[in-house]
């Protein structure tokens, strides 16, 4: 009954969250320069009227907002102002599942890397191995995505495939092709590329958190009642530990789910990320907005089921109680 | 150790590849038939009435025929109009359309069909950008304001093969208009079942051209698969065209040296990669200009002196071989090369209007306009504004660092967004902006009547009234020749006062594999067209 | 046993000052911290380069300024004993923009993290430390911040206001101040709940001394190591920002625009990509790790 109450609270401030975040695009959104028709060539006033009306933007920006919200409200995000006959709608609906694919390799690589690392480092603390991983963890983070991707594409892109087709005698032939999402080789390296920078994040929370846990009574009791090592490791040390690394689960998916933009450009992956991007620059009203509803309610969504994840794992955490 | 180990793993990828149909070690093979093409994004728009970018126009070249066709020069030849007859006042035009012509759903393509077509570019409710292209033809600009219904417009079908077209006015480049995206064809049944997607997927657009869009994955991939039905199917020799949508250059780049690419764009700093690769460059003219604009409003700018002294400091060439490092002109006049004056090009026989790098004068006219503004040297500040983009940030330090030595004056360079950047212009708050302009049809006046006091392109706000009766003398003109000599009167004055300073003509630079012929590349209509193009 | 006669034990003086005697230097905190910082050695040996970094910052543009004169003549050659970093397609020396490179990185870097920390703190301490319903209204606006998509705040602020450092700066600390805020808001409710918070409280300390003795240097820890390493992401972010042409301006250098022509030209011209991408690479690992190494020290339960 607690976590029902505590679902509908939950449900309520989100949708507050919504509405203001709505708000505040919309009119920030107004308020860029342009419009969604300017274009290289001037078009007279006249041409400029009849889209104006096409698209509702002759009336005040106040009514928009109203008529907006009640077309939201309804599921109807409206047509694309860039796209002029595809409707918001379809375009999150076309690209977002190959951008969810692409993150969630990537998290499933950075989260068992992450957490591989993150241990040895914990378990050899302050010795060579704890340094090692370390370095092996963030040295990914040292270099800006835009230049891992444009690497990776090069060396094997370019290099390995070159290096491939003299071997096979082949100048068709294609080891790892690093464009496109349409075969599982092309879903080999993006993913890698996408996922460094959050493997850092969580081998760095884990090798934290693991020394936390390591210096707990239960572990001591553990260790004093004659556990094995590897029985106090696997048992209770990890188990514990992974705890904390689960609530950065939960933002880090969405960030890497709606940033992918560089690594989906570099690998030429039709994916939602580079819309977050041109949507703003063409100055699309609609797909602008239809984009932040949808990341909204992805965060919102991702954070909620982290919480309620936390909660049932770690029972010391009560929720009716809890301040998000 | 490292290599018996490498050699291992290779060995395990050749047996693995072995077992792989497809991904891992997949070869494509030559493929004879398709050509591989990066159109570089995805054509926002296809439904033809509304589109206004390069990229679905390229497409729509090659699905959708409009009257007439660009031949392999440039030249307006017989499309889905086998014949036309200009009446004696060059008003009127009337298209013969071709018989046994068919759409993609077995339907036969009509006079209706285009009647249909610039009906609905113009129809206020249709919205066009693009619609003023239309303007030429009778009640059309009428029409499209909302002041005359659309049944009024100058475009009648007379039976099913003969489409009557009135103008306005003599139009003498009608023909190119008529070629153009607006004006292709719409069938109504046709349309009016998928009203709400019309181009927005490959089922919801209907073809009679040489090929027809038989695959559409947004964003990823289109597959062009030639028209068997198309009047002209036996000339067609590519089976298939497979259109990707890669927007980064570095990796089109590499995608083309992995041969998944047929064709690929040189920028100059690649060039002696890809010769050095063995690749055969071409070149041709996409015939813009670019240029400085300034703001003649401007307290600094309003002095023809001062522009004048950031003209001069300019090495144009420098600028070119140097910086570029590409195959574009330097320019010294507005209008490009490929457009055509009298007999041959404009440009050849104006000559050059303008001095490149006279730094002397320069300083010596800085120094004087800055005294007639009534300006101290040390208060004078000057900002260019560039658009968005990798190749800019070189450009505009190189211009930067000519007028920091030449004129010894330090310019501030911003770099916006596109949009930004012509709101900028729109409000004024501008002193320099690098642009540039490419044609719309074949004829010098498509560069020269921007410059008219208050037209929606002149952001310099130049305003002359000798210029002004030059070019509006001009444009009723009925004798060819005094015609162009207003025009060269025209462009001698406009780079005198200049509003504008010319910096480059663009070359484009392109390259393709071994045993591709035939591709044509062009300023005007759709390119590159793949019409007459062969692969071994 | 045999019994041992009484007079065969001598009694020890009772002296309460040798009782008292701290034998081991006795350490406050931040010696105890500084103490184990130097235990470790990745951390040291990055401190130290990240110092030697500020000083080629500080002092490296003023003995290469030439970073912006173009030399036309003399474009795209490799390393060589004048330019050591070669030149780029405008022949600027590529040493001299790396080296002011590091200037502007390190400094956008620094000043965006100082800025977004001070906010942080003073938000994050606010909510914190008084907590209830101003705390709950102070988090739900940081959820809606964090929820607006920070390209539309970015392209409209660096659009809008007038382009240069300090507008990039303010664009990128306006988008990233939420998370040491909630960071430092975190800490302050931990810390308050703390026993010894509670004693000091019962012995009638005031809230001023609670502040200033407890929970300051109690979080300083945790907020020191979201400074060090939010260098390093605000560089990174200036350089997404050059990526998409809303970096620094030219003829202004910094890693991330040079990087990003950099990448342009690798093929032919690794050395464009590789000396910035060095520097780049290295001093951010520098940071990283320096980061840990701090955190690790100045964590108590990581006291031996």
């Amino acid at each position: 009954m607690q976590l029902a109450k505590y679902i509908i609270r939950r449900l309520a401030i989100s949708l507050v969250t919504l509405f203001v975040v709505i708000t505040a695009t919309f009119f920030l959104m107004n308020s860029m320069p342009g419009d969604p028709f300017t274009g290289q060539k001037a078009i007279p006033k006249a041409i400029k009227d009849n889209l104006y009306k096409k698209y509702g933007l002759d009336k005040p920006v106040g009514e928009r907002f109203v008529l907006y919200l009640s077309n939201t409200v309804t599921g109807d995000l409206g047509m694309s102002m860039t796209y002029k006959n595809r409707k918001v709608v379809d375009v999150i609906k076309q690209s977002f599942p190959t951008s969810a694919d692409l993150g969630i390799r990537a998290i499933i690589f950075a989260s068992i890397a992450g957490i591989f690392l993150g241990i040895i480092a914990a378990l050899n603390h302050n010795r060579t191995w704890d340094s090692v991983s370390m370095v092996i963890a963030i040295i990914g983070v040292s270099l800006p995505a835009f230049i891992v991707g444009a690497l990776l594409q090069w060396l094997i892109g370019l290099q390995l495939n070159q290096f491939y087709k003299l071997i096979v005698g082949d100048p068709y032939a294609m080891l790892i092709p690093t464009t496109g999402w349409d075969n599982w080789a092309a879903k080999l390296v993006p993913p890698f590329a996408l996922g460094i920078s959050a493997l850092a994040s969580i081998a760095r929370y884990m090798r934290t958190s693991m020394l936390d846990v390591l210096n707990q009574d239960y572990i001591k009791t553990a260790k004093a009642k004659g556990l094995t090592k590897t029985q106090v490791t696997v048992r209770h040390t990890i188990r514990n530990a992974i705890l904390p690394v689960v609530t950065i689960l939960g933002p880090m998916t969405a960030a890497i789910l709606t940033g992918s933009f560089v690594i989906e450009l570099i690998f030429a992956i039709p994916g939602l990320g580079k819309f977050f991007i041109i949507s703003i620059a063409q100055n699309d009203y609609t797909m602008i907005m239809g984009l932040t509803i949808f990341y909204a309610t992805f965060l919102i969504f991702m954070n909620f089921v982290v919480d309620i994840l936390y909660g049932v794992i770690d029972p010391r955490i009560r929720l009716a109680k809890g301040k998000a | 150790m490292i290599k018996r180990s490498l050699a291992l793993i290779l060995t395990i990828l050749v047996l693995a590849t072995s077992f792989a149909g497809c991904g891992i070690g997949a070869s494509t093979g030559p493929k004879g038939g398709t050509l591989n093409f990066n159109l570089g994004s995805e054509p926002p728009e296809m439904d033809p009435q509304l589109s206004t970018d390069t990229s679905s126009f390229m497409i729509l070249n090659s699905t959708i025929e409009g009257l007439v066709r660009y031949d392999k020069e440039g030249k307006p030849s017989a499309g889905a109009a086998t014949k036309w007859e200009v009446s004696a006042d060059g008003k009127t035009y009337t298209f013969t359309m071709r018989a046994n012509n068919k759409w993609s759903n077995g339907d036969p393509v009509t006079a209706a069909d285009f009647v249909y077509g610039f009906t609905r570019a113009l129809d206020p409710a249709t919205a066009s950008q693009y619609a003023y292209i239309l303007y030429d033809i009778k009640n059309a600009q009428k029409i499209n304001e909302g002041t005359m219904p659309v049944t009024d417009l100058g475009v009648k079908a007379v039976g099913t093969d003969k489409l009557v077209i009135e103008l306005e006015r003599p139009t003498p480049y009608f023909l190119s208009i008529a070629a153009f995206g607006t004006a292709l064809p719409c069938n109504q049944k046709f349309f009016e079942a998928n009203k709400d997607t019309y181009g927005a997927e490959a089922a919801t657009l209907i073809y009679n051209g040489p090929f027809t869009i038989s695959e559409w994955v947004h964003e990823d991939h289109m597959v062009l698969t030639k028209n068997p039905n198309y009047w002209n199917a036996k000339a067609i020799a590519l089976d298939k065209i497979q259109v990707f949508m890669i927007a980064d250059a570095a990796t089109t780049k590499i995608k083309f040296f992995n041969k998944e690419l047929d064709i690929a764009g040189v920028p100059g700093v690649d060039m002696k990669e890809f010769t050095d690769k063995g690749y055969k460059l071409n070149d041709y003219s996409d015939g813009a200009t670019f240029y400085l604009e300034f703001n003649t409003t401007d307290k600094l700018m309003g002095n023809a002196k001062i522009r004048q002294a950031f003209s001069y400091a300019v090495d144009r060439k420098t600028y070119v071989e140097k910086v570029m490092k590409d195959h574009s002109l330097p320019a010294l006049a507005l209008v490009p090369p490929i457009l055509p004056g009298k007999k041959e090009s404009f440009r050849k026989e104006v000559g050059d209007l303008i001095n490149d790098n006279d730094p002397a004068a320069a300083k010596k006219l800085l120094a004087e306009g800055l005294a007639e503004a009534g300006v101290a040297v040390a208060d004078a500040k000057f900002t260019i504004i560039m658009d968005d983009g990798d190749l800019n940030k070189t450009r505009g330090a190189a211009l930067q660092d000519m007028w920091k030595q030449n004129l010894g004056v330090n310019v501030e360079f911003q770099q916006m967004p596109f949009k930004a950047r012509l709101q900028k212009m729109t409000d004024k708050d501008f002193q320099i902006v690098f642009a540039g302009w490419g044609p719309d049809y074949n004829d010098p006046m498509t560069f020269l009547d921007m410059f008219l006091t208050g037209n929606g392109n002149n952001h310099t706000s130049y305003s002359s009234a000798a210029y002004d009766k030059l070019i509006n003398d001009a444009k009723v003109e009925a004798d060819s020749g005094k015609r162009m000599d207003m025009l060269v009167a025209a462009e001698k004055m406009l780079m005198a006062d200049m509003p504008i300073a010319p910096i480059y003509f663009r070359m484009r630079t392109w390259t393709a594999q071994t045993g591709i012929e035939g591709v044509v590349r062009r300023a005007i209509g759709g390119d590159p067209d793949f019409y007459w193009t062969t692969k071994k | 046993m045999s019994s041992i006669p009484k007079d065969k034990f001598t009694p020890v003086p009772k002296d309460i000052a040798s009782a008292q005697k701290i034998h081991r230097p006795s350490l406050s905190y931040w010696q105890d911290a500084w103490r184990r910082l130097k235990l470790n050695k990745v951390a040291m040996f990055s401190m130290w380069f990240i110092a030697f970094m500020a000083i080629v910052a500080i002092f490296g543009p003023m003995l290469f300024p030439d970073y912006r004169d173009n030399h036309l003549d003399q474009t795209l050659l490799g390393p060589n004993s004048r330019f050591w970093f070669g030149t780029d397609e405008l022949g600027r020396d590529l040493f001299a923009r790396v080296i002011r490179g590091t200037r502007i990185s390190l400094f956008i870097g620094l000043t965006a993290s100082l800025i977004t920390t001070a906010f942080g703190v003073v938000y994050g301490g606010i909510s914190g430390y008084f907590g209830g319903s101003l705390d709950d209204a102070m988090m739900r606006f940081i959820d809606i911040i964090s929820t607006v998509p920070d390209m539309i705040i970015l392209i409209l602020l660096l659009v809008v206001l007038p382009q240069g450092i300090p507008t990039l700066i303010l664009a990128m600390c306006l988008t990233s101040w939420s998370g040491i805020a909630r960071i430092v808001r975190g800490q302050l409710l931990q810390i308050k709940e703390q026993d010894y918070v509670l004693v000091a409280r019962t012995q009638g300390a005031s809230a001023g001394r609670i502040i200033a003795k407890h929970l300051i240097p109690n979080a300083l820890g945790p907020i020191i190591v979201r400074l060090t390493m939010a260098v390093p992401a605000f560089i990174f972010e200036e350089a997404f920002l050059s990526f998409i042409n809303l970096g620094v301006r030219i003829p202004e250098a910094s890693w991330g625009n040079l990087g990003q022509s950099g990448v342009q030209q690798f093929q032919q011209h690794p050395y464009l990509l590789i000396f910035p991408a060095l520097f780049l690479c290295i001093t951010t690992l520098a940071l990283n790790l320096f980061g840990d190494g701090l955190r690790d020290a100045l964590d108590p339960k990581m006291r031996k």
